[in-house]
């Protein structure tokens, strides 16, 4: 199998499959418009990447290289947050600063099914909890003054409760 | 609620919050929990921490996971070495372990990191309480902090291939997370010396009780603690603990967080783009919910990206929640059966300064004024569906409507309050028209006679069922010359109807469906004529036939279905089981 470098922000090189690599729209557009798939020693900077994540999200790959690529057809798919598989739960029992490193490697990368759990992921944190709750786990400074905070409750408190 | 659904989903959201009251209202307990041989305690943990069931939030339920982002380092060192010192001090039952922390410490390498984990929830209460102890537990905290920075390298180093599927990895140990965290922030000085090998490390990893052990403690899950209540400690010491300090399990109550808020808030590292990547994750009703977390949320979670679709049937709207509804810019409402409660809107339909984005609304069977009815059709001017069953409409609202040119549907069945000009007018500016249901609707013979003149000849279903003597034979035969092309015509209840009606229907030559039931004077025998109309396919007569009669007539029209459907469903936005989807368009994410 054919392997590219890539190069994390902390300059580590991870000798890696092209194959999973790929999975990274960035790396593969990066490959397309270089022209160095065929370059054995190339070696593509990630420089918004740290090594650490990068070897978690290498080794989300290689576990999923060989998923279907993720439809486009965001409208008609069901919203539902409760699919993660005991294996991608597990990969992600991580703390929060590296799961939301995950997601910006993700964003940056333009890998969709590890935006998508990990999104995900962090929705089933937000999930069930009062807004006091989502402050406390999340370090969230409540930045309202008492008057917008009624103003913001009272608009969206919609439906009676039954 | 999608959660009904998905119970699996519920079950683990609910870990938190449950657990929560547990540990906030329980406090006279915990003292005494503090006191559980560790054994015990892991117990009650490693029962979450199956693969499936482990989540974020039983993580930090245990205090473990989001221990690294709401703790200072250096609190939470701390934590450690205070767990380090309860840990080690397993065989006795003393509500207060500190007094050997430093020579615990060292003991402590030698325990099983899982023990240490899980005792730390419990004992992190001594943190503030026992100010005197600080240094020597600042010394164990450093000796930990070496430790588990060992581990933290023997997990990074296998971390690429095996560890992620190895059951040591399944029951992630916890201090790894907190390691990571003092890598961050570092406040301690690395220890390298003081590494044991990573072999060493491994093995308390691998010694968790064997699967039928934790079964046989699953069963009696949160007995560790209450058993450990009904010990009696040191009454003294438990009363004077108490008094000292309300912050037991202290990163749970809101004092403590205030004392300890220098966790990093990771959403600001993220773009509102990906905000809005999670938020899309996370039911209508929580993005309500959250809208009070902060500025940004609020922000966010009322971007229009987020309301695509909303169905708030049979719920009952307060006041002004319509307004903002609306503001959303929902394209896709259900308010089926809804009660929407007066005033919908605080300004009136005069004052409107903006268009909403509905195009597909369904307010069959809502309870709604007049003048919030009026408002709200005032502000659509896109709306390409649109269903009124059973609503009370007036002039105004008629020209309303009337101003969405683009209205392909219009469901009016039983709706009341349509005269001649209002019909007219509709019928005159709804150009796009291609389904209209004004069944039942009461209409007058001069209304009647305003629809079928103006009807727009795009229509190729209509209902208009109902129209009791004042609907005529010389109305069928304007509507098809206006609407030749019609594929669905029901006629039903038109009792003026006769014989001459149907040389007029067989005029359409693409009607596919056509109901004349209970038309009382069209004889029975004038319907074998209808087996002439190549394009129909089925015919409803409810109520004109006898069993024999229509034995014959089957015979007849062999490749007619006849009596097939009660109802029509000409215009209507919900039909058969699809009870959430709207003309065919999902309400529910």
């Amino acid at each position: 199998m054919p392997s590219i470098k890539l190069q994390s922000s902390d300059d580590e090189i991870f000798d890696t499959n092209i194959e999973i690599a790929k999975c990274s729209g960035t790396i593969r557009t990066m490959l397309e418009d270089c022209g160095m798939e065929d370059d054995e020693n190339a070696i593509v900077p990630l420089p918004n990447v740290n090594s650490t994540i990068l070897r978690k999200v290498l080794t989300w790959a290689t576990y999923h290289k060989d998923d279907p690529q993720p439809t486009e057809d965001d409208e008609s798919k069901e919203k539902r947050t409760d699919d993660i598989t005991s294996w991608d739960a597990d990969f992600l029992k991580v703390d929060q600063g590296t799961l939301f490193e995950l997601i910006l490697a993700a964003n940056y990368l333009d890998i969709k099914g590890l935006l998508e759990l990990t999104c995900k992921t962090v929705a089933n944190m937000i999930k069930g909890k009062t807004p006091e709750d989502i402050r406390k786990t999340f370090n969230i400074k409540k930045d309202f003054t008492p008057a917008e905070e009624e103003q913001v409750r009272k608009e969206n408190e919609w439906c009676e409760e039954k | 609620m999608s959660g009904r659904k998905h119970k699996g989903a519920e079950n683990i959201e609910n870990l938190c919050p449950v657990a929560r009251k547990r540990s906030t209202s329980k406090n006279g307990s915990i003292g005494a929990a503090a006191a559980v041989p560790p054994t015990k305690t892991t117990s009650v943990y490693e029962h979450t921490s199956s693969p499936s069931v482990l989540t974020f939030e039983a993580l930090e339920e245990m205090g473990i996971g989001m221990l690294d982002s709401e703790e200072s380092s250096s609190s939470a060192l701390s934590a450690i070495a205070l767990a380090v010192s309860t840990t080690s001090d397993e065989n006795s039952n003393e509500t207060t372990p500190c007094t050997n922390v430093a020579r615990m410490a060292h003991q402590q390498a030698r325990l099983s990191l899982n023990s240490t984990a899980s005792t730390l929830d419990n004992t992190i209460i001594e943190v503030f309480s026992e100010d005197t102890q600080e240094r020597s537990l600042q010394q164990s905290a450093e000796k930990l902090h070496a430790l588990a920075q060992a581990k933290r390298t023997a997990l990074a180093n296998s971390e690429c291939s095996s560890n992620s599927n190895s059951p040591s990895k399944r029951t992630r140990n916890p201090l790894a997370t907190v390691t990571c965290n003092n890598q961050i922030e570092p406040l301690l000085p690395p220890a390298p010396q003081q590494q044991p090998p990573p072999q060493q490390q491994q093995t308390p990893l691998s010694l968790l009780p064997s699967t039928s052990k934790q079964a046989l403690r699953q069963k009696k899950p949160t007995q560790a603690p209450t058993a450990a209540q009904g010990a009696p400690p040191p009454p003294q010491t438990l009363t004077s603990r108490l008094a000292a300090t309300e912050n037991f399990f202290v990163y749970r109550t809101p004092a403590m967080s205030a004392h300890i808020s220098s966790g990093i808030n990771y959403f600001d590292k993220l773009s509102d783009e990906i905000l809005l990547d999670i938020f899309k994750w996370l039911p209508k009703k929580t993005l309500l919910r959250i809208a009070t977390v902060c500025r940004r949320f609020n922000r966010c979670a009322r971007d229009e990206t987020l309301w695509t679709r909303l169905d708030l049937g049979l719920r009952t709207l307060r006041p002004t929640a319509l307004e903002q509804v609306v503001k959303r810019g929902v394209p896709i409402l259900r308010l089926a059966q809804a009660e929407i409660q007066d005033p919908a809107f605080t300004y009136e339909a005069s004052s409107i300064d903006f268009q909403s984005r509905l195009q597909y609304l369904d307010l069959s069977l809502a309870s709604i004024s007049l003048s919030s009815l009026r408002t709200l059709l005032a502000h659509c001017r896109q709306l390409k569906k649109l269903s009124l069953e059973h609503a009370e409409l007036n002039d105004e609202i008629c020209s309303e409507i009337a101003q969405n040119s683009s209205l392909e549907t219009l469901n009016l069945s039983m709706a009341s309050g349509l005269n001649a000009n209002s019909v007219g007018q509709m019928m005159e500016s709804l150009t796009k028209l291609n389904s209209l249901n004004i069944s039942w609707t009461d209409l007058s013979a001069d209304a009647v006679t305003a629809l079928v003149t103006h009807i727009p000849s795009n229509v190729i279903r209509l209902n208009v069922a109902g129209c009791r003597r004042v609907l005529f034979d010389i109305h069928v035969a304007t509507l098809q010359k206006r609407c030749p092309q019609l594929l669905e015509l029901d006629l039903s209840d038109c009792n003026s109807l006769t014989p001459a009606a149907l040389t007029s229907i067989m005029k359409f030559n693409s009607l596919e469906y056509l109901s004349v039931s209970r038309c009382y004077l069209i004889p029975a025998a004038s319907f074998i004529e209808l087996k002439n109309m190549t394009s129909l396919t089925y015919l409803d007569i409810f109520g004109m036939l006898s069993d024999a009669a229509m034995e014959v007539l089957e015979k007849q029209m062999p490749k007619i279905g006849i009596n097939k459907f009660i109802h029509s469903s000409v215009g209507r936005p919900t039909v058969g089981t699809r009870r959430t989807s709207i003309w065919g368009l999902r309400t529910r994410d």
